[in-house]
């Protein structure tokens, strides 16, 4: 214990490589999905979606080392999760910064609460407390500081665990809905903060609900991301130029052949894209 | 007397032992923890007769530690009364970690703690529990007789505690001592109760509005 007390904060500069091998994960006795394949480049960016319920929640928890894998294997760098211990293992989740869906905060101040994982690290209090001032700051939590977290509204404590991420100037960007209770004004900024990051050359993992959303970082960022799809159970994945294709194709053909079907016919069951 | 630093003594002890098998058992998913969980539970109703007189077998001179020489001392008392406290603080202490939302312990592992940082914030996120746990603790090695009188043998000046005390004032008659007695006893209970009290208080105050927007499981004890 007291070695893992002492580690500095070394993390790597690079992001890791994150990869999931015919992964699975069970819950409760039924399969939430099988067979996934990922590799996540070092800034690379993976969005994800599915409807609720599909297992996007816990898909991050594997990849990210929170969970294992009910079959198959989750691996960061060169090493699977359930191999790294102590000191190693302690290295690799600090360079994860790790926004929830439901916000989990301390009992304690909001500052505090930001502050936290970077006392962890060993920095020293005041700057600890300065590099947590200058994080609520970028997502407009700054007034309430000094206020217990717990006390705060849903979007205010959705925040606060975005600036908790972000202080640790983490490589990976592990992001659960992150928006979900924000004004669109709001959204906006903290997707530009992403952008900014992923930018920079950190890696980014989003479950997102919204595709213009991931458009929007993708534009800010100029990423080239990557859609994971978790659908009854499967995983399929889709790189965003041949998505914008395929939507435009669909179009092409659709009014081809409406044009050729003329104004009687009405296709039953057909694709619809937005599903 | 040495009631107040055998009882003191007790409470730390078992907060030393208690709190760390309560955190690891209010966390833990392992199979049979439930099992594990209803044994300390129900060591909570130990009676204080049988676990004076198991430690009296293990400490008398032909006992498995009857080398120390610890029987007839204070320290056996302490001993005594620690085995008491331990179930209740560990009790209490899984009820109060098991409580804490799923999304702050996933928050807290994924914030990358050392095994020293994650028992302590653990911990510190509980301590409304826990404290209470621990002042229960208090309250039972106080009000305990029977295994002081097996163990210390209410030795003057030796191993007498108030509890033991009484019970020789009521055999001789001298009721007017005893309730001296019972009242000092009765005060120390009132103002660890009033501790409680007042540190939840506080508690909630501090919390502000937010106790008030968690579930009533919350304020158990208030």
């Amino acid at each position: 214990m007291g070695e893992v007390e002492s580690i500095p904060d070394e993390r790597p500069a690079r992001p890791p490589e994150l990869r999931l091998s015919d992964a699975g994960a069970k819950i409760g006795g039924t399969w939430l999905f099988r067979h996934v394949h990922l590799g996540i480049p070092p800034g690379g960016l993976l969005a994800v979606v599915g409807p609720s319920g599909s297992g996007k929640t816990t898909f991050l928890r594997l990849l990210i080392g929170l969970l294992e894998p009910s079959e198959g294997s989750a691996h960061v760098d060169t090493q699977e999760w359930a191999s790294l211990k102590g000191a190693e293992r302690l290295r690799m989740r600090r360079t994860f910064g790790y926004v929830q869906q439901q916000p989990g905060l301390l009992h304690t101040t909001l500052l505090e609460n930001v502050a936290m994982p970077l006392r962890w690290r060993g920095m020293p209090r005041e700057a600890a407390m300065d590099a947590a001032r200058e994080s609520l700051d970028a997502v407009g939590l700054s007034d309430l500081a000094s206020r217990n977290a717990l006390g705060l509204s849903g979007g205010e404590r959705q925040r606060a665990v975005f600036a908790r991420a972000i202080a640790a100037q983490p490589t990976v960007l592990v992001l659960d809905e992150f928006t979900n209770h924000q004004d669109p004004d709001r959204a906006e900024h903290l997707e530009l903060i992403v952008a900014e990051r992923i930018a920079q050359g950190a890696s980014g993992i989003i479950v997102a609900h919204d595709l213009g959303q991931v458009d929007r970082i993708r534009r800010a960022s100029g990423a080239d991301p990557i859609l994971g799809i978790l659908l009854a159970g499967r995983w399929i994945t889709v790189r965003w130029e041949d998505l914008s294709r395929s939507f435009e194709e669909e179009q092409l053909a659709g009014s081809f052949l409406r044009r050729l079907a003329g104004p009687n016919v009405v296709p039953s069951g057909g694709l619809d894209p937005h599903s | 007397m040495l009631t107040a630093e055998v009882t003191i003594g007790a409470t730390l002890l078992g907060s030393v032992v208690g709190i760390p098998i309560g955190t690891a058992l209010g966390l833990s998913r392992l199979r049979g923890r439930g099992l594990v969980r209803a044994v300390v539970y129900s060591l909570y109703a130990l009676p204080p007769v049988v676990a004076g007189l198991v430690l009296y077998l293990i400490l008398r001179r032909e006992g498995a530690l009857g080398a120390l020489g610890l029987l007839f001392t204070p320290w056996a008392i302490l001993l005594g009364e620690t085995m008491l406290t331990i179930p209740l603080i560990a009790g209490l202490t899984i009820a109060a970690i098991a409580e804490l939302p799923s999304e702050l312990v996933e928050a807290i592992d994924a914030a990358g703690p050392t095994p020293r940082q994650r028992f302590l914030t653990l911990i510190s996120q509980a301590r409304f529990g826990i404290l209470s746990g621990v002042l229960v603790g208090y309250g039972r090695s106080l009000a305990e007789v029977a295994a002081a009188l097996i163990l210390g043998g209410n030795i003057r000046g030796e191993t007498r505690t108030i509890g033991t005390a009484i019970l020789q004032e009521v055999n001789r008659g001298d009721f007017d001592f005893a309730l001296v007695l019972a009242g000092i006893l009765i005060a120390q209970a009132l103002a660890t109760a009033f501790l409680l009290y007042r540190l939840q208080r506080a508690e909630r105050v501090a919390a502000g509005r937010a106790l008030a927007q968690r579930p009533a499981s919350d304020q158990v004890g208030g």
